[in-house]
């Protein structure tokens, strides 16, 4: 699966999880997600849920934090990561 | 049976008892025995004295979860005042209101808070409290009947308003845990909510009035079902106390079977109802505890108690009822007219007796609407109501049956939606807002309706935004429906029912 494959389905996800109806092209791929209160503590459990089930990796407690999940970018590389 | 009646006192005689078992395991696993939480509260006690803080004052707490946070609960308490905890997390502007409005003297803060509030009129900031000098300050300790804490709950104009319990409320509700649950100094009790939240009081005094230990859970890991499971194991967790969310995700996310729970004996929850298939789910994992099932507002802390059955069967398709009435309080099911009714049928649900508020902060007690006589005992106490709806079952239990008002509850924390109308309408794009709410699968959602001011286009990112610079996390909604304009009835009033069906599609 290619960096552009896992950037569309995150970014698929984070829409219609926390910004139905918001411009797509709004949703940069720096923006802050966690920091700025787009994605809640509910969200991220969401998030990991949809991660791991869409690309079939395991996500463990520690791994949840901001430096992985606070843009569509960090969400990728933390991703392609699991992926290998 | 005899109440003891202050706080103070049931934790002095755990002290007294056990100075040196473990009495707060902070987030990081480090102990602080009784007799260190003693000293450590001495300080806090002398800081504050100093600071002017005398018997009948307030002080606020806007602290994370530490063992010095707790000791400085208890040092407020030492001085004969009360504590007004309020939530790191929440925008710092409501935490100022929340201050001002209790008219607090001084506030304990920590180094991850101390940037956050400011300019509080009257109030000594007090972060690192000094060594106490020889002897210590001559403090003057609270009666039974003076404030022990005010809780800051949800208000439905939008201002947070104060519940105020006397040590004695407290006192009577901690009585009742220690004996229902058993707790012992053996007893290793989880502190999962906020300290500005009502389940605290059971995490916290319960315990220490035991000789048992605090386990404090920060409140990053409090949100994560993935650590939770590993706290219970790594701590050796006796009683859990959480609301019924984290628990129904603990059970769907949390990989229960690849953690020990062999010391967890009782799981209390409260807070909201427990929808059935998390309840099942955790009942598979962890089929040895007690699960145990309280209730009760803020106003009254736990007022009822159910103790769920070993197994649940196959055939029940509704959640368990709430229990009958515990033995601190009295419960009563009235119509409007204030008429006891029959079993089966559903009345409003009013409790008094030994954990009821006095007041909310700022009003007199007989200004409170809630406050209410019954025509068949005009000239007894005054009952408290609840504002929930519940009818007795054939076994005496009582069945919820939810709220009169605009009040919801959402990860236990109750939420006025007045209040996030509030909150919204202070952002200067938005020209009206309406909030509304349903329960999909058991759980809570929030929507809002927002129209923009003239010439403002409204993105749901800077929404989302102001959100967090203007209502505590659990109070932001979950889906956002912009609109031209609200639609309204004919007398002028927001048309609820046409808006859900407006934005049913969306």
């Amino acid at each position: 699966m290619t960096a552009e494959e896992i950037r569309d389905a995150v970014r698929v996800f984070i829409l219609e999880d926390a910004l139905v109806g918001e411009d797509p092209a709004n949703l940069t791929d720096d923006l802050p997600l966690r920091t700025s209160g787009i994605i809640d503590s509910m969200g991220v459990i969401r998030l990991t849920s949809f991660l791991e089930d869409r690309f079939g990796i395991r996500v463990d407690a520690h791994e949840t934090g901001v430096e992985n999940t606070d843009t569509v970018n960090a969400i990728v590389a933390f991703v392609a990561s699991k992926l290998g | 049976m005899t109440v003891t009646p202050t706080i103070c006192e049931l934790v002095d005689a755990s002290i007294r008892r056990h100075p040196d078992r473990p009495a707060v395991v902070g987030p990081d696993g480090e102990v602080a025995t009784y007799a260190m939480l003693d000293a450590r509260a001495e300080r806090f006690a002398a800081a504050l004295h100093a600071a002017g803080v005398r018997r009948g004052d307030r002080v606020g707490v806007c602290r994370w979860k530490a063992a010095d946070t707790v000791a400085g609960l208890l040092g407020i308490m030492r001085c004969g005042a009360a504590y007004v905890p309020v939530d790191p997390a929440s925008p710092p502007e409501r935490n100022r209101t929340i201050f001002e409005d209790g008219g607090v003297r001084a506030i304990l803060l920590d180094d991850r808070t101390a940037g956050s509030i400011d300019g509080v009129p009257g109030a000594v900031r007090i972060v690192e409290p000094p060594e106490v000098v020889e002897g210590g300050p001559a403090l003057v300790a609270p009666a039974p009947d003076d404030l022990a804490y005010i809780l800051y709950t949800s208000g439905s104009t939008g201002r947070p308003k104060g519940v105020c319990l006397e040590h004695r409320h407290a006192t009577s509700f901690i009585d009742w845990c220690v004996r229902t649950l058993r707790c012992g100094p053996e007893d290793r009790c989880s502190s999962h909510a906020p300290f500005h939240f009502d389940l605290s009081i059971l995490d916290l005094w319960m315990p220490l009035a035991s000789g048992g230990s605090v386990v404090l859970i920060d409140e990053a890991l409090a949100k994560d079902p993935r650590g939770l499971p590993g706290v219970i194991a790594e701590r050796g967790i006796t009683i859990w106390y959480s609301v019924p969310s984290i628990l129904s995700l603990m059970a769907t996310h949390g990989r229960l079977d690849e953690q020990p729970h062999d010391t967890l004996r009782i799981v209390c929850f409260a807070g909201e109802v427990f929808p059935l298939p998390g309840l099942r789910a955790l009942r598979s994992a962890w089929p040895e505890p007690e699960f145990w099932n309280l209730y009760g507002p803020t106003e009254t802390n736990v007022c009822t108690a159910y103790r769920l059955p070993a197994a649940i069967e196959e055939t029940r398709t509704e959640p368990f009822p709430i229990g009958p009435a515990c033995d601190h309080c009295e419960i009563r099911l009235v119509d409007d007219e204030g008429a006891e009714v029959s079993p089966g049928t559903t009345g409003r649900i009013l409790c008094r007796g030994g954990p009821v508020m006095r007041t909310y902060w700022g009003r007199r007690p007989e200004e409170i609407e809630a406050f209410v006589r019954l025509p068949d005992d005009p000239d007894g106490a005054a009952w408290y109501d609840t504002g929930d709806l519940g009818s007795m079952d054939d076994a005496g239990d009582i069945v919820f049956h939810g709220r009169r008002d605009r009040m919801v509850k959402r990860h236990g924390y109750r939420i006025e939606l007045g209040e996030i109308e509030a909150g919204l309408g202070r952002a200067p794009e938005i020209a009206e807002a309406a909030v509304w709410s349903e329960v999909v699968e058991g759980a809570t959602v929030i929507h809002a309706a927002v129209a923009a001011v003239a010439g403002e286009t409204l993105s749901i990112i800077r929404l989302r935004g102001h959100c967090g610079r203007a209502l505590p996390p659990y109070m932001a909604p979950d889906r956002f429906h912009v609109m031209t304009a609200l639609p309204r009835t004919s007398t002028g009033k927001i048309d609820y029912p046409a808006l859900r069906a407006a934005t049913a599609s969306d």
